[in-house]
């Protein structure tokens, strides 16, 4: 199970900025080609660039290559390549066996039809006979959790319907090569678990490459990551952790936004640990303190202050605010200098954004917000895929313990 | 069940990919195997189409018959002086739309095939021809369900049709190809350019006057060496009214070279939207 399905070798695509120009230019190739003109692809025209530039890789059955990188690096322009929707200008893709896309599953619906005829017209599209489709059709309805509506116009579906036909259709194509792009967005929760087993399943027999932006489900996914950066290869390997690493230092560490309706104003907020003054990087379980040079208009009374973790998602992790914490803070309107100590933080190592706001105690006006502002790096090894990494205190135990059978039954039944 | 396939797909440069004889044998094969998705799609066309209006079929009745009446009045009323012709007038007239229709519906609706396609045509791999291809079967099916329409005019003006109509088939055949032929051309060049879909209209509308769809072949206007000679819909629409009046092609020669044309334009087309169909997707 480890023969190479699909290969790149130095892959390249250019396009044209302008429409007019790209008319142009599409015209004089369909002249070139139709003369049998060979043209010089190496060279760019004006007003063109590089989409994808020199692009090689591998992939062996069971891998799952990520491919990341910034909006307009070329993941899509990649995948249209292998998926043979575009040819490259360069170079040569070698594809073994049947290609399946969970791509724009909802494309080639035809609105006046039922469910039923147009996944008889979507599986003929995409390479299905009448038998196979016959035979899976069952499967299809089921996945999908359509019902009765398998039968009334896909005009009538909500968008989250559409997508669970269109995926119901898509993943049992059983490809030998999957391409994925940035699918497991939509629908609800229910069905994205559901989703996320079949492709783990078609994952086992296939080698994929998956497009995404989030890179918690890439580093779960993802056996080999590829960060692309304005059409080139930036990283390339097995390193997962390393290629998203690649894929964040393409963007400029925060210069942070600040906003607030200017009732109060965060001064200067300052990291210490152990003794030493503003910091930028802890180890991971090491206290950090937190201090936050503040003004708050006297109209203010009860003003509320925190401060807040976020990933380098920018999803907020973790929260610290007065409120919340119970401490009353009550504003004169002299300078406050506030000062937070966090014992053990314990995220997981990586790179953190800390944000600090001020609002009023009814927390809908916010006098003073400082988003992503700081940076903080954890140091220590990355382990595990959460931004938390509870410090648990442990207790293992085997051998001379007596279950009760019946206990054992029970947790056993349970799942 | 799981399909085994060690099928091997290359993607190249389009220059190489598609240069050299070879490619024919290629083209025939995914031809072959798209037939049922043709089919497919052709079924999907004519079904949601008809779904949604009430009249449904009846619209395809609608416009030849109207034509009809509108110019067997102008013949009437010696607004356009239109010779004798060999059969009743009114029937002439449906006889000569249905062959101009299909040619011009047919035309007119693959032009839109590659754009109408959408994302489609920009995410999904697979043939394009079929697209084309499948525009055909909704002029077909019109074309079908016009001749009991037909019939009855032959009934209710008291004309016998000759028994070589049955034959009739082989003149649309050539014509079929043409359609698609051209087709071909016409959908890749609209989608590159959309005034394309604009300049088949009004070729279409101007066209309908320049064959011989609602007067006989002119015998010396000066115009008639371009209306019975140099249009090829002409020597269609003059075989498929000789074949329904006198049992015989009174003029062959026009049948035969439109035929050869047809041939010709349906292969290069073909050919054309073989290589080109790959710089589309990007150009859509």
């Amino acid at each position: 199970m480890s023969e190479v399905l699909v290969k790149v070798e130095d892959v390249s695509k250019k396009f044209c900025k302008n429409l007019k120009r790209t008319m142009l230019y599409g015209l004089q190739e369909i002249m070139g080609n139709m003369l049998g003109v060979m043209e010089n692809n190496d060279n760019l025209r004006k007003g063109e660039f590089w989409a994808v530039n020199n692009v090689s890789f591998e992939l062996k059955r069971g891998e799952c290559l990520g491919l990341i990188g910034s909006n307009g690096a070329g993941k899509s322009t990649l995948l249209k390549m292998l998926n043979g929707i575009i040819a490259p200008d360069n170079g040569r893709i070698m594809i073994k066996g049947r290609v399946g896309a969970l791509i724009e599953v909802t494309a080639g619906f035809h609105p006046m039809l039922t469910g039923r005829e147009n996944i008889y017209i979507k599986g003929s599209i995409l390479g299905l006979s009448k038998k196979e489709i016959d035979k899976k059709i069952d499967e299809i309805i089921e996945f999908s959790e359509l019902g009765d509506f398998i039968d009334s116009p896909v005009k009538h579906y909500s968008s989250g319907m559409n997508v669970r036909l269109g995926f119901s259709i898509a993943t049992q194509m059983e490809p030998d090569v999957l391409l994925i792009d940035e699918i497991l967005a939509v629908g609800d929760v229910g069905f994205k678990a559901k989703c996320f087993n079949a492709i783990a399943r078609l994952v086992k027999n296939a080698a994929v490459i998956f497009v995404s932006h989030s890179m918690p489900q890439v580093a779960r996914v993802c056996s080999h990551v590829c960060s692309m950066n304005k059409g080139k290869v930036t990283y390339l390997g097995a390193d997962v952790p390393k290629g998203i690493e690649f894929y964040y230092s393409q963007f400029e560490a925060g210069k942070g936004i600040v906003t607030g309706n200017g009732k109060a104003t965060i001064h200067k907020i300052e990291l210490t640990s152990n003794g030493k003054r503003d910091i930028t990087q802890i180890n991971y379980l090491d206290d950090l303190t937190v201090i936050l040079y503040v003004t708050v208009d006297p109209d203010v009374k009860d003003p509320n202050i925190g401060i807040y973790f976020l990933s380098r998602e920018l999803q907020i992790i973790a929260q610290c605010s007065s409120m919340s914490n119970k401490i009353p803070i009550h504003n004169t309107g002299d300078p406050f200098k506030i000062t937070i100590n966090l014992p053990r933080v314990n995220f997981n190592p990586g790179i953190y954004m800390i944000s600090a706001s001020v609002t009023d105690e009814t927390r809908v006006d916010v006098l003073a917000l400082h988003y992503a502002i700081k940076e903080l790096k954890v140091c220590g090894e990355y382990i595990g895929r959460a931004p938390i990494n509870l410090a648990g205190e442990w207790e293992v135990k085997q051998g001379g313990i007596k279950w009760h059978e019946k206990y054992k039954e029970k947790i056993l039944g349970d799942n | 069940m799981r399909m085994k396939s060690d099928k091997v797909t290359i993607y190249e440069p389009n220059h190489i990919m598609k240069a050299g004889i070879r490619v024919w044998a290629d083209m025939f094969r995914e031809l072959m195997e798209s037939r049922e998705l043709i089919w497919r799609l052709i079924v999907r066309d004519i079904s949601a189409r008809y779904k949604q209006s009430t009249l449904g079929i009846f619209w395809s009745f609608l416009t030849p018959l109207v034509m009809m009446f509108v110019f067997v009045w102008i013949r009437q009323r010696n607004i356009l002086p239109i010779q004798e012709t060999t059969m009743p007038y009114a029937a002439f007239v449906f006889l000569g739309q249905m062959v101009w229709l299909f040619f011009s519906h047919g035309l007119t609706v693959s032009t839109n095939s590659l754009v109408g396609a959408g994302a489609l045509l920009t995410k999904i791999n697979f043939p394009r021809e079929v697209l084309v291809l499948s525009k055909l079967g909704e002029t077909v099916f019109e074309f079908l369900i016009r001749i009991p329409l037909l019939m009855i005019i032959f009934l209710w003006v008291g004309f016998a049709p000759k028994l070589t109509i049955v034959l009739v088939p082989f003149i649309i055949l050539p014509l079929s190809l043409m359609v698609i032929g051209l087709g071909f051309f016409v959908s890749l060049f609209n989608a590159i350019i959309r005034d394309v879909s604009s300049l088949v209209g009004i070729t279409m509308s101007i066209g309908m006057f320049a064959t011989p769809v609602i007067y006989p072949p002119p015998k010396n206007w000066p115009l008639s060496f371009w209306v019975n000679c140099v249009n090829p819909v002409s020597g269609f629409v003059t075989a498929v009214r000789d074949l329904t009046t006198v049992g015989y092609l009174t003029d062959p020669g026009s049948y035969i070279t439109a035929s050869l044309f047809s041939l010709l334009v349906f292969f290069v087309g073909w050919r054309f939207f073989h290589l080109v169909e790959p710089l589309i997707a990007e150009r859509v």
